[in-house]
């Protein structure tokens, strides 16, 4: 087996409340990598295709990649995933933090959890063992006040993720917390914890991870953080966090505006504060092993917006955009309450955010009545009715019991041609990018396994100059050449496939997209040269990819099995139109799907049906998929 | 003439002695030129902005013009 794997899946049965070890052998991880591969791998076996989400046959996987708990910065994050109460189908999400590098150190390289509890547990994992025990003091509790009991008798802070409220009361966009600023924020996930009375899972290591080679390891650790220094993306984010994309956005007509119709904010100025200088002293915190540190985070010391021992997270970009300019707020204050609210109810503030732009439009356009609404005064740019709504949704009270469903859902019950204003794909609510002005987002949003995400491939702009980032970075990927941000041709959905198969592998891998090229420092090969540091194996960048590859093949082959179609894979209406005369025009629909039935070719799945072929899965050592695919 | 370029998202980074904003002096010097005389790569600018609104980089910088330059703009 690689060096640096512990070889060893943690499998928690809720059912009986039995755990227990799964030992794993080289050929498994050589074909699987970790996290994504793993979890993908342990979904599609393990979940039946009619399976209810929010029932005990759903399967929840936490995953590491290899080089968690090492030195290397931004190789520690866990991917999470299930199946998902928001889409139906394959749910993913990726979360920062130190959670990684305590559950590598504490002896695994994974969990997967399956069945329900009969009461409310909380899983816990150290060195010397791993086993469940009752929650029921912490059912109720908000993430930051169970963090704070479940570490109480360690010797140290362990890494907690838990779910708050929304998950306990299986708000479809309920998300898994890691500390107080951390998310694996999409998909519902918390919801999944939720149904199956699972409170928190709680790691502690102690273990040393186990290096083929460590010295050259250390030394790519150490030319990492002597260069980042020198990168700008980097130094941004540290400088600013992710809130720093505010103006840069606005400048490009880019920041989504009034429930995606427009995008420029007038009141962008305002809300790019929290990325900048603002009232409040900013100290930084970062994720295990990592010296960018682009977590902002507020002293608050007049109490005059919430906050959890005197700090509070600053919002991320998503946040900032989600409850600021697509609502049309402009009031940071409003937005940094409301960032705290969702972080403590276990929130995904970009599905909630989403969700609230459109029954603001819903209200706005005279589609819906309703006197609860009416008495918040629910509208665009009233900053007065963010919190109270979001109360609702996290009490499951009145109308909110319908947005705690996701706008999806929600329009399909209040019909009256409200789903145009329903900004999703597979029912999962847009992220804060327009694609208007970078329609390769549009195709990652289109043809992403788990429904809109902004993180599946770098964007377009970084492609949009021969000499820019992208091509400067990407040559190993074969990635020389400038494309530009709008086009949909060719050469977009090459680019795109690459780049959506090495974030596959990098999500294998559990590394940030922040720390890696092209968004990041760590050039292409080094990720290839780390992983044989670590294991000892003669890798190479061919199956890094190949890894991606399977990975995705698997996630769509899920949701082929779980009913989603080609069908799904479609934009909202409203990106079909123009976001205003200062805008982008609308992407041209035509060409639109001609270059998704195009990806589905590239990537080797029925060029109509988008499923996965037999060749291709066969090629990729995946004969069990393509064996449960032809089985239908 | 007094004109200042802004170096945003953390273009500074690259600016041969590490200033966040350069004050410009000649007349109709053109943005490429600043930026290539201050060692940042010309494909490092993503979005240049003069008064709310993208210019090219070739534009040429006016007297009391206050222009900011952003690198490629990712996801986050």
């Amino acid at each position: 087996m690689g060096r640096a794997y512990t070889g060893r899946i943690l499998r928690v049965e809720l059912n009986s409340g039995d755990v227990s070890v799964e030992e794993r052998s080289d050929a498994f991880y050589r074909m699987y990598l970790g996290g994504k591969g793993i979890a993908g791998r342990h979904l599609l076996r393990e979940i039946p295709n009619n399976a209810d989400p929010l029932g005990p046959e759903n399967a929840l996987v936490f995953a590491t990649g290899v080089l968690a708990g090492t030195n290397l910065p931004g190789f520690s994050r866990v991917v999470v995933a299930a199946k998902s109460p928001l889409t139906g189908g394959y749910g993913e999400s990726e979360v920062g933090g130190s959670w990684g590098a305590e559950l590598k150190r504490a002896g695994y390289d994974a969990v997967v959890i399956t069945g329900r509890s009969y009461k409310p547990v909380y899983l816990e994992i150290t060195r010397e063992s791993a086993a469940l025990r009752d929650a029921s003091h912490l059912w109720g509790l908000t993430t930051s006040r169970c963090e704070a009991v479940l570490a109480e008798g360690f010797p140290r802070k362990p890494a907690v993720m838990c779910i708050g409220p929304a998950g306990e009361r299986l708000v479809r966009y309920a998300c898994i917390m890691q500390g107080d600023r951390n998310a694996a924020g999409r998909g519902g996930l918390g919801a999944v914890m939720g149904s199956k009375n699972l409170k928190a899972v709680v790691a502690l290591g102690s273990r040393r991870v186990d290096l083929h080679d460590a010295e050259s390891l250390t030394r790519i650790a150490r030319w990492f953080a002597e260069n980042y220094p020198k990168n700008p993306p980097s130094i941004a984010l540290h400088d600013t966090g992710t809130a720093g994309l505010v103006p840069g956005l606005q400048a490009a007509a880019m920041l989504p505006t009034r429930n995606f119709s427009r995008g420029r904010f007038d009141g962008a100025e305002s809300i790019g504060r929290l990325g900048g200088d603002w009232v409040y002293e900013v100290k930084r915190r970062g994720c295990f092993a990592c010296p960018i540190r682009c977590k902002r985070t507020f002293v608050i010391p007049d109490g005059l917006v919430p906050s959890i021992d005197g700090l509070a997270a600053c919002p991320e970009y998503e946040t900032v955009a989600a409850f600021g300019s697509n609502m049309c707020v402009d009031d940071p204050s409003v937005i940094l309450s409301a960032n705290t609210f969702c972080n403590e109810m276990g929130l995904d503030t970009i599905s909630a955010g989403v969700t609230m732009s459109f029954i603001m439009e819903c209200v706005e356009s005279g589609i819906l009545k309703d006197e609860t609404l009416n008495a918040l005064g629910v509208k665009f740019g009233n900053a007065a009715c963010v919190l109270p709504l979001l109360h609702l949704i996290v009490e499951r009270r009145g109308i909110g019991d319908l947005l705690a469903e996701g706008s999806l859902r929600a329009s399909q019950k209040i019909g009256g041609g409200s789903e145009a204003f329903a900004i999703h794909v597979k029912g999962q609510e847009l992220p804060m990018h327009d694609p208007r002005g970078k329609v390769g987002v549009g195709l990652g949003y289109a043809v992403a396994d788990h429904g809109a995400d902004h993180m599946t491939a770098a964007h377009d702009a970084v492609f949009a100059k021969a000499d820019g980032y992208g091509p400067k970075t990407c040559g190993p990927l074969g990635l020389t050449g400038a494309v530009s941000p709008l086009s949909l041709g060719h050469e977009k959905v090459r680019l795109y496939m690459y780049l959506q198969m090495w974030w596959d592998a990098l999500k294998c891998l559990g590394a940030c997209f922040f720390c890696v090229a092209p968004r990041g420092l760590l050039p292409v090969n080094m990720v290839v040269d780390a992983v044989r540091a670590a294991t000892g194996w003669d890798y190479s960048l061919w199956e890094a990819m190949k890894a991606g590859d399977r990975a995705g093949c698997m996630a769509r082959a899920f949701n082929t099995l779980h009913g989603h179609g080609a069908e799904r894979d479609r934009l909202p209406s409203r990106l079909f139109s123009s976001s205003g005369d200062d805008g982008y025009a609308g992407i041209d629909p035509d060409e639109f799907d001609a270059a998704v039935h195009l990806y589905y070719e590239m990537r080797g799945w029925d060029r109509t049906s988008g499923v996965p072929g037999g060749a291709r899965l066969h090629e990729l050592g995946l004969d069990w998929v393509a064996e449960g695919l032809d089985a239908r | 003439m007094k004109a200042i370029v802004e170096l945003m998202g953390g273009l500074h980074a690259l600016e041969r002695s590490g200033r966040r904003s350069i004050e410009v002096t000649i007349y109709g010097t053109r943005v490429d030129a600043l930026l290539e005389e201050a060692g940042i790569p010309r494909g490092s600018a993503g979005i240049i902005v003069v008064g709310g609104k993208m210019v090219e980089v070739d534009y040429e910088i006016l007297d009391g013009d206050l222009i900011q330059v952003y690198p490629p703009l990712d996801g986050g």
